[in-house]
C-alpha cells in the first residue's frame, strides 16, 4: 500500500474524501450490526431472517466503493512505485499523470456502466429483500464517478507549474 | 493473442506505476474490447466480485483488528508477551514474535500486526539497545504469524477464490501448526542473532507479573477462543464470527478497558473504511480478470502444460512455488491469492495435493512475498515505523528470509504439518 | 455460407451430471449435423461464475448458452415461479407433460421480455428434506429445524410455512454447516444430495417431494439474431432433442444415486403427502395473487 501522506487540495474535496470514508466506515458498523442480528434471530427467535446476506453484501459494496474512491485522495491503492519513484522528476511526473488519467477513465466507465446495469435490473426484486436487484450497482457508480473526480483533483495538482513531488 | 493482452497490459500498467486494481481493470477492458465482447461485463464482474457471501468477514475482521489497535487490547496483548519472553536472549525481540502470535490471531492481517506490534516494540527496542534494523526485521517477519492463526482473512479470501467448496474451519486449523513452527523458527533465529550481536538479557519479571499480564490480557485473549471455538461448534459462520469479535472487540475496549473515546472511534472508521477500500477493490477488479481467464481457458493451459512435463510431483510443486515466489515479490497478498489461485489449484490438485494444504503454503508463501522488495505492504509499513530504509532492513534480513523460506519448504513437503490438526478436530 | 461458430455454454454442474452431459449432446449434433460448422465450447462447473450472473452475461452477449435453475430465474420472469411453487406436480410424469405442453411453451416465450431465448427446461428431480435429526414423516416433524435453504424467497416462505426455520447459506458451506450442527438439515435432489456428500453427515431423507424447480436451457437474444435462420432452427431443434436425451440420463443417475446412499447407510422415510400439501397451501395462494402464475398454475393441474 503507497502510505504518503494525503495531498494538499481544495478543502471541499477534502471535505468530501472524508464523508466517503466515513460513510464507507457507516456501512461496516452496520454489517457488524446485520450480521450479528443474523446470530440473535437464529437462536433467541428461532427465526432466521433472509435479508440479511443481501444487505450485509450491499453494505459491503458501499464500504469498498466509497473507501476505494477516498483512497484514490489518499494514494492508498495498492501498487508497484519503485519505477516512478527512481525515474528523474519529468519521467516520474509523466507516469504520475498516466497513472492519474487511467484512474480517471476507469472512475468514468464504471459510474456510466454502472448506471446503466442500475436501471436495466431497477424493477427486479433482489431475493430476500424488497431491495431492486441492481441495487449493488449503486455504491460503485457512485464511487466510480468520485474516483474521477479525485483523479482529476490530483491531475491539476500534477499539472500546475509550481508543484513539488509530494513523496 | 487475447491472453498476451491480458497479461501485457497488466504487467506494463503495473510497472508504470498505475495501482493493481486500475491495472487488472484496463488489462480486463482491452481483452473484452479484443474479443468482441460487450465492454460493460467489466463493471457487471467487478460488482460481481465483491458479492460473494464469505468476503463479509474480510471488513469486519479488519474493522475488529483497528477496534483492538487503537482500544487497548494489543497493547495488553504486547504486555503479556513482553512478561513471558522479554528476559530471553533478544529480549524485545522475542516479544515481538510471541506478540504477533498472540495478536494475529484477532486481527489476522499482517499489515495491522506490524501496525501495532511494530508501534509499540520497534522504538523501545531502539530505546533499550537493540540495533534498528534488527527490531525492524524481526518485527516484520513476524507479522507473517498472523496470515496463519485464526482467524485469516486471507485464507477465507483462498477458499472464495477456490470456489467456496473449503471448509474455512478447516483451512483455520489447517495454519496453526505452521504458524507454532513459524514462530518458533523466528525465536530461535532472534536468538541466534542476539547471541552474535551480544544483546544484553534482562531478569524475568516474575510469576506474579506474569499472572496479571495475563489477566489483563484475558479478554483479547478470549477473543481467539471464542471465534474459533464458535465456528468449530457450529454457533456461527466464519462471517458471522467477523461481525462477533466487533461486538466483543467494542464491548471490551468501550467497556472493560474504557480506552476508545469518540474520536478515535472516528479514527478508527476511517482507518479500516480506507484498509477494506483498498483491499476489496483489488479483489473485485480482479473478476474480470479472472473471468477472462477462466473464459480463456488459461487454468486448463496451465494443468495442462505442468502436468505434461514428465517430472516427480515434488519437482512440480517446487516449481510452482518458485513461480509464486516470483510473483509475490511484485504482487501483494490479496491480487496474488484472487489472480492465482484459479490457475495453480487446479494444477496442484491434478498433482495430488490437497487444496487444504495448498491454502496453507499460498498464503505463507504470499506472506513472504510482503517483506520482499519491490512491492511488499508489510516491509513498507514497517521500516517507516522504524524510521530506516528499505535498503538498510534489506542489508540485514537474510537471515529471517532464511528462516521463514525454511519453514514455507517444510510445510510444502511435509503434509502433515497442515493437513493433521484439520483431521485431528473432525 | 455462415460462417463457423462456436457457441460458448456454461453450466455449474460438474462432468457427468446430466444437464452437463445434454450441453455435451447438444455440441456433439450440432457439429456433427453442420460438419463441424457450429459447435458447444463448454464451460462446466462453475468456471463462468455463479448462475445469476450467467443469466445476465447471456443477456449482454458475452455468454452464448446458459443452464441455470429456474428459482435464479423466479424474480425477473414471474411466468417461471409456476415451476418452483410447492405440490404444483403430482409426479414426474405430471411434470413433463406440462413442459412438453402448452405451459411449458408459454414459460419459454416469457424469457423473450428480457433478451432471452428459452430453450428447453430439463428435469431437477424432486427436492427432498433431509436432515441429522430425525425421519421427518408430516410437517409437524419440521419445526424447530434449522434448515439451509438456497436465496430464493419461494423456498424460504416454504420452509416457514412449513414450521422450520430457513437459514440461507451458501450452496457450498452446507456439508460444513450440517457437520458443526450450525444447521440441522436442507432440501435438494437426490443428486445433489449424494455428490456433495452431505449424506455423509445427513442421516435421513424424508421423501417430501415438495418442489421440481427444473432447470432452464436459456439462448442469448443477440447470438439467436445473429445467426442465419436455419441454424437458428437447427439449434432450437437440438436442444428440444436433448431433452429426451437428457430425461434418460436423470432417470438413471437420480436412482444410481437412491442406492449408493442408501447403501451407505442413510435411511429414507414416506412422508404423509396430503398433510403436506395442506401445511404449504398458504405459499401457493400467495403466489397465485398473481394472475399469470394463476393462469400456469390452472394449465398444469387441468393436466393432473
Ligand atoms: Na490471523
Ligand atoms: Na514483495
Amino acid at each position: 500500500m503507497q502510505t504518503d501522506n494525503p495531498m494538499p487540495g481544495h478543502p471541499a474535496l477534502a471535505a468530501l474524501a472524508r464523508s466517503a470514508l466515513l460513510t464507507a466506515g457507516a456501512a461496516l458498523v452496520a454489517m457488524a450490526a446485520v450480521e450479528a442480528w443474523q446470530v440473535f434471530a437464529r437462536y433467541v427467535l428461532n427465526d432466521s431472517p433472509g435479508w440479511t446476506e443481501p444487505v450485509a453484501l450491499f453494505l459491503l459494496n458501499t464500504a469498498m466503493s466509497l473507501g476505494a474512491a477516498a483512497g484514490v485522495r489518499l494514494k492508498s491503492h495498492f501498487g508497484f512505485f519503485m519505477l516512478a519513484h527512481a525515474a528523474p522528476p519529468p519521467v516520474a511526473r509523466a507516469l504520475e499523470v498516466f497513472a492519474i488519467l487511467v484512474i480517471a477513465a476507469l472512475g468514468a466507465v464504471i459510474a456510466a456502466w454502472g448506471v446503466e446495469l442500475l436501471v436495466d435490473g431497477w424493477s427486479i426484486a433482489m431475493a430476500g429483500t424488497r431491495l431492486p436487484q441492481s441495487a449493488a450497482f449503486l455504491p460503485m457508480s457512485v464511487g466510480g464517478a468520485l474516483m474521477c473526480v479525485f483523479a482529476i483533483e490530483r491531475l491539476v495538482l500534477a499539472l500546475r507549474p509550481t508543484a513539488t513531488e509530494a513523496h | 493473442m487475447a491472453v498476451a493482452i491480458l497479461f501485457g497490459v497488466f504487467l506494463v500498467l503495473l510497472l508504470l506505476g498505475v495501482p493493481v486494481a486500475y491495472a487488472l481493470l484496463s488489462s480486463s477492458l482491452a481483452t473484452l474490447v479484443y474479443l468482441g465482447q460487450p465492454p460493460i461485463v467489466l463493471v457487471q464482474q467487478t460488482v460481481s466480485g465483491a458479492g460473494t457471501a464469505s468476503l463479509i468477514a474480510i471488513p469486519l475482521f479488519i474493522f475488529a483488528g483497528e477496534i483492538m489497535m487503537r482500544g487497548g487490547i494489543s497493547e495488553r496483548l504486547i504486555a503479556l508477551a513482553s512478561s513471558l519472553v522479554g528476559h530471553l536472549r533478544g529480549g524485545l525481540g522475542q516479544v515481538s514474535v510471541l506478540s504477533s502470535l498472540f495478536f494475529g490471531g484477532v486481527s489476522g492481517s499482517a499489515i495491522a500486526d506490524v501496525s501495532a506490534i511494530g508501534g509499540a516494540m520497534i522504538p523501545q527496542m531502539v530505546k533499550r539497545g537493540f540495533d534498528r534494523d534488527f527490531a525492524v526485521n524481526v518485527t516484520m517477519t513476524a507479522a507473517l504469524v498472523a496470515l496463519l492463526v485464526p482467524p485469516s482473512h486471507n485464507l477465507i479470501l483462498y477458499s472464495a477464490a477456490a470456489g467456496g467448496g473449503l471448509s474455512i474451519a478447516d483451512l483455520f486449523a489447517a495454519g496453526i501448526v505452521p504458524a507454532l513452527l513459524l514462530t518458533l523458527t523466528l525465536m530461535i533465529t532472534g536468538w541466534l542473532i542476539a547471541k552474535r550481536r551480544g544483546y544484553a538479557v534482562e531478569a524475568f519479571p516474575g510469576f506474579v507479573a506474569v499472572l496479571r499480564a495475563f489477566v489483563a490480557a484475558l479478554p483479547g485473549l478470549a477473543l481467539v477462543a471464542l471465534i474459533f471455538v464458535g465456528i468449530r461448534a457450529g454457533i456461527f459462520t466464519a462471517v458471522e464470527s467477523a461481525a462477533i469479535a466487533v461486538c466483543y472487540a467494542l464491548l471490551v475496549t468501550v467497556f472493560v478497558y474504557r480506552k476508545l473515546r469518540w474520536t478515535d472511534f472516528v479514527d478508527t472508521l476511517a482507518g479500516a473504511a480506507r484498509t477494506t477500500g483498498a483491499i476489496l477493490f483489488v479483489i473485485a477488479s480482479a473478476a474480470c480478470f479472472g473471468w477472462l481467464l477462466a473464459y480463456l481457458q488459461v487454468p486448463a493451459a496451465a494443468v495442462d502444460l505442468l502436468t505434461h512435463i514428465d517430472a516427480d510431483k515434488n519437482v512440480l510443486l517446487l516449481v510452482m512455488i518458485l513461480i509464486l515466489l516470483a510473483l509475490g515479490t511484485f504482487m501483494d497478498l490479496a491480487p496474488l491469492i484472487i489472480i492465482c489461485t484459479p490457475i495453480f489449484l487446479p494444477v496442484a490438485k491434478a498433482i495430488g495435493v490437497d487444496p487444504i494444504h495448498f491454502g496453507v503454503i499460498l498464503i505463507l508463501k504470499g506472506g513472504i512475498g510482503l517483506i520482499t522488495p519491490p512491492l511488499g505492504s508489510v516491509l513498507f509499513v514497517g521500516t517507516a515505523i522504524g524510521g530506516i530504509t528499505i535498503g538498510e532492513a534489506l542489508k540485514t534480513i537474510w537471515p529471517f528470509y532464511l528462516a521463514s523460506l525454511a519453514v514455507l519448504m517444510l510445510v510444502t513437503f511435509i503434509p502433515a504439518l497442515s493437513l493433521w490438526l484439520p483431521a485431528l478436530l473432525k | 455460407a455462415p460462417a463457423a461458430r462456436a457457441l460458448t455454454a456454461t453450466d455449474v454442474h460438474t462432468p457427468g451430471y446430466p444437464t452437463v452431459e445434454a450441453l455435451r449432446f447438444i455440441g456433439e449434433t450440432l457439429a456433427r449435423e453442420t460438419d463441424g460448422r457450429l459447435s458447444v465450447k463448454l464451460y462446466h462447473s462453475g468456471q463462468l461464475g455463479r448462475e445469476s450472473d450467467a443469466v445476465d452475461l447471456a443477456r449482454f452477449g458475452a455468454l452464448d448458452i446458459v443452464r441455470v435453475n429456474i428459482g435464479a430465474l423466479n424474480n425477473p420472469f414471474p411466468a417461471t415461479q409456476v415451476l418452483a411453487l410447492p405440490y404444483v406436480f403430482d409426479s414426474t410424469a405430471h411434470m413433463r407433460r406440462a413442459i412438453d405442453g402448452a405451459v411449458g411453451r408459454e414459460i419459454l416465450d416469457a424469457f423473450a421480455k428480457r433478451d432471452l431465448v428459452g430453450l428447453a427446461i430439463y428435469d431437477a428431480g424432486q427436492r427432498c428434506f433431509y436432515n441429522t435429526k430425525r425421519a421427518i414423516r408430516e410437517p409437524a416433524d419440521l419445526h424447530g429445524l434449522k434448515i439451509r435453504v438456497p436465496p430464493s424467497d419461494i423456498f424460504m416462505d416454504l420452509v416457514r410455512t412449513l414450521g422450520a426455520n430457513p437459514t440461507p447459506l451458501p450452496y457450498g458451506e452446507a456439508y460444513s454447516a450440517l457437520q458443526t450442527h450450525l444447521i440441522d438439515g436442507a432440501e435438494n435432489n437426490w443428486q445433489s444430495f449424494h455428490t456433495t456428500r452431505q449424506f455423509e453427515v445427513a442421516r435421513h431423507w424424508s421423501q417430501t417431494g415438495h418442489s421440481f424447480a427444473p432447470d432452464a436451457l436459456l439462448l442469448s437474444r443477440r447470438t439467436y439474431d445473429a445467426l442465419a435462420p436455419d441454424d437458428r432452427d437447427r439449434l432450437v431443434d437440438v436442444a428440444n432433442r436433448s431433452v429426451g436425451y437428457m430425461r434418460g440420463l436423470w432417470d438413471t443417475s437420480e436412482e444410481a444415486s437412491r442406492r449408493f446412499v442408501l447403501e451407505h447407510g442413510v435411511t429414507a422415510n414416506e412422508v404423509d403427502r396430503d398433510a403436506f400439501v395442506r401445511a404449504a397451501q398458504p405459499v401457493l395462494e400467495r403466489r397465485r395473487g398473481d394472475a399469470l402464475v394463476d393462469k400456469l398454475y390452472r394449465g398444469i393441474r387441468d393436466l393432473a
